[in-house]
């Protein structure tokens, strides 16, 4: 069952961000994209990571989406995109995807210092919301205070690099 | 939990935050009816004194640790390290953004002064917290924090059209740069099960870790950190971030987050390289990286007239030079490594400021040719030029002379038995050599713009401020006195390092 | 067959693969920076596998950090794109040569 269950999420997951490459319309993208961080979600639940796959759902299906959305509305620009891409980036791309699924098979070759546990044998660690908490106001105290400068740079950046000046509404008027 | 211990080993940065929140306040509140010119200023003056008290910190831990106090011994849960030899390049990161500040002040790009003075802050602390880093979540972190500043600080003039789109690419290759080192660190810590520095490094070291899985980390940690020094294959947003950017910004680019990139490359690297089973491969990657850099940074500086994206490709040059002291996988590389890092960033900072002030009263970028007969005009500003340009192209006494010496010295070094002429470093010592001296073609090139002679010079006679004046000279002085006297650095770092 | 780390691992690979190919082949910022998160959520599957398999919970942790940098991110360059639009009229990157020299 869990088997099932992992394939199913795994083939959402990555059908939907292979669908997010390949639609050329943006809201079709971004309605794909929550897809695909649907099914991460239900990965990280088959993991048995509840608390992050309840963050995977709120921030990025929730905020990171409607963000998106907003922009796309607001610039209006909602249009199909030419897809055509250049001969050479085409390549280069194809390059790349080839190597980096050769990389990811090369994997099947195990490590050999892992405990080969299987799905059904993991026993999930103590991933608790409560110890999140726990571990993130004392271990990782530093790094989250740090987190908090990090979003009030991305407020101030926001806030200046958006705002539109007097002057240039002016201009365009 | 031990919180007047997380209270001292962040004093440094509370205070620059604390000032920042203060220059925002004043700058929104009671400067808000002045013009731009003397908000600047002030706003200047109070981030000055932000950095010049968190600089007294950072000197007071210092004092602290070499005094052998328990203080910061226990490294704050394994988050941050604080050693004579981090502290002694987070005050640096300070020093230099207190110049960056200085020369920032005369020519802000539009009416946010708070905000820029805010986020070259805050960029600074993402630096010092870089270099302090000893744990994976530390270490992504303060990443971000330098990238988020930069990416906005490259964005500032938003109303022209070039920053915002120098913003947009470097804001792209930076995400897909951050993306590649995280996937580095993920295969990092399921390799190892740690991460923390320490652990991290015990655990390859002692060949615990599956190899296959370090590999593919290593790759993709050299991918991602290529990205942030301005390697090439990976250097494509370094030219445009570093032309259309505000020259402040591209000096603090160009200085700072390089200073704590390398830092970051020899502290994770460094030991990886000695003792790991991957040693061969890895450095074999490490080379092709360093000799495209030096190759391709110094043909494509050959070809740019706009002097800025002329030290921009100087720049991709440069961290290939450095990337020889890594290569070289032991201590004495180590050393050139943070040695040369430290030089390099002295250098193009002067540089790039000499070049911002010339932009600021030409009121455009300048070319070479604009720099037609500099030295009758402003010999003062001339000689400064010249001692940065000279640095950077390894003209002895000067220190980027011996900042390479020591590079190519610990490179060939490494090789203990004498190789033939394509076994050990040789080859690659020897292409940095020929690329040195291609190098001199442009440098020079702009040096002869300076001391040509022209019947009518296209500068006018160039009134520079005080803080300004202060700040190239104190440089200058710096690069030529680490010329001329270079152990003392050295054997601190080698010290500290050991 | 039965599900173990290594399964997991291709997931995150092909995630990864798939945003980077993104990031080659389109040419709308937009779409870009949905590329960008798709491979940031390559790395989140990697690190929430490697956690739970190897029994401790720093991974998760990691992955909490991500996911809040993330969405700071996506917003100062949605910033930066809203101020291009301003300027350029136009998202598409191939439209955006006139640094080229």
């Amino acid at each position: 069952m869990v088997d099932f269950l992992f394939y199913l999420f795994a083939l959402i997951t990555v059908l939907g961000a292979g669908a997010v490459v390949l639609s050329r319309n943006p809201v079709n993208a971004a309605m794909l994209l929550i897809v695909s961080f649907m099914g991460t979600a239900s990965l990280f639940v088959t993991l048995g990571a509840y608390f992050l796959a309840a963050v995977q759902v709120a921030v990025y299906a929730g905020a990171v989406i409607v963000l998106f959305l907003f922009i796309i509305m607001l610039l209006n620009v909602d249009a199909a995109e030419q897809f055509r891409p250049d001969y050479v980036t085409f390549a280069g791309g194809l390059i790349a995807a080839a190597l980096m699924i050769l990389g990811t098979l090369k994997l099947f070759e195990r490590g050999e210092n892992f405990t080969l546990l299987t799905l059904q044998e993991l026993d999930p660690v103590g991933v608790s919301t409560q110890s999140f908490g726990m571990e993130l106001f004392t271990t990782y105290m530093l790094p989250f205070q740090v987190a908090g400068i990090l979003l009030l740079i991305a407020m101030l950046g926001v806030v200046f690099i958006s705002k539109r000046d007097k002057e240039t509404r002016k201009d365009a008027a | 939990m031990n919180y007047p211990q997380l209270f001292l080993t962040t004093l440094p940065e509370l205070i620059v935050v604390l000032g920042m929140f203060v220059a925002l306040g004043f700058d929104y509140t009671k400067y808000k009816e002045l013009d731009p010119q003397t908000r600047s200023n002030k706003v200047a003056a109070l981030s000055t004194i932000a950095l010049m008290l968190g600089l007294a910190g950072v000197v007071w831990q210092f004092l602290q640790v070499t005094d052998g106090s328990k203080t910061f011994s226990n490294s704050f849960n394994g988050q941050v390290v604080l050693t004579p030899l981090t502290l002694w390049f987070k005050g640096l990161i300070f020093v230099l953004a207190l110049f960056v500040v200085q020369f920032a002040k005369t020519d802000v790009p539009n009416k946010h002064v708070s905000e820029y003075f805010g986020l070259i802050l805050l960029s600074t602390l993402g630096m010092g917290f870089l270099i302090t880093a000893q744990n994976l979540i530390m270490l992504f972190v303060s990443i971000e924090l330098i990238s988020l500043s930069l990416y906005g600080l490259t964005a500032f003039q938003t109303d022209k059209k070039f920053s915002v789109e120098a913003g947009i690419k470097y804001f792209t290759i930076g995400g897909v740069s951050s993306a590649f080192l995280l996937f580095g660190l993920s295969y990092l810590f399921g390799a190892t099960n740690e991460l923390s520095f320490e652990g991290i490094t015990a655990a390859i070291t002692s060949g615990a870790a599956p190899q296959n899985y370090v590999l593919i980390a290593s790759a993709f940690l050299v991918v991602g950190l290529g990205f942030k020094i301005a390697a090439a294959p990976f250097h494509l947003w370094a030219p445009d971030t570093y032309q259309c950017g505000p020259v402040p910004v591209a000096a603090w680019v160009a200085s700072g987050s390089k200073i704590a990139s390398f830092f970051l490359l020899v502290q994770l690297f460094g030991p990886v390289l000695e003792t790991s089973e991957q040693k061969e491969t890895l450095i074999a990657g490490i080379v092709l990286v360093s000799v495209l850099s030096m190759v391709l940074g110094n043909i494509g500086a050959l070809r740019q007239s706009c002097v800025k994206r002329l030290l921009a490709y100087s720049s991709i040059a440069h961290a290939g030079y450095i990337l020889i002291g890594l290569v070289a996988a032991n201590e004495d590389g180590s050393i050139s490594v943070l040695f040369y890092a430290v030089i390099y960033s002295l250098a193009t900072l002067g540089a790039f400021a000499t070049i911002g002030i010339i932009d600021s009263r030409l009121g455009r970028e300048a070319q070479i040719d604009d720099f037609n007969g500099t030295w009758k005009q402003n010999p003062g500003l001339s000689i400064l030029f010249m001692i940065f340009i000279l640095s950077l192209a390894g003209i002895p006494p000067l220190s980027g002379f011996f900042g390479k010496f020591y590079l190519f010295m610990a490179a060939i070094g490494s090789q203990p038995e004498i190789a033939s002429w394509s076994e050990g470093f040789y080859w690659l010592v020897a292409v940095a050599l020929l690329m040195s001296a291609v190098s001199l073609f442009y440098y020079v090139k702009v040096l002869k713009a300076f001391l040509v002679s022209a019947d009518t010079p296209k500068l006018p006679s160039i009134q520079i401020t005080k803080a300004e004046g202060a700040g190239l000279l104190l440089l200058a002085v710096l690069v030529v006195y680490l010329g001329i006297y270079p152990t003392g650095l050295v054997e601190f770092i080698a010290a500290s390092l050991g | 067959m039965t599900i173990g780390l290594n399964e997991f691992l291709v997931v995150s690979g092909l995630l990864f693969t798939i945003g980077f190919v993104g990031l080659l082949i389109r040419r709308n910022t937009l779409v870009l920076f949905m590329c960008l998160e798709i491979m940031l959520n390559g790395v989140n599957v990697a690190l929430v596998a490697f956690s739970q398999f190897n029994g401790t919970m720093d991974g998760n942790l990691l992955v909490f950090f991500i996911i809040t940098v993330a969405a700071a991110e996506v917003a100062v360059g949605l910033a930066i794109l809203v101020a291009l639009f301003r300027k350029r009229q136009t998202v598409y990157v191939q439209e955006l040569n006139a640094l080229k020299n």
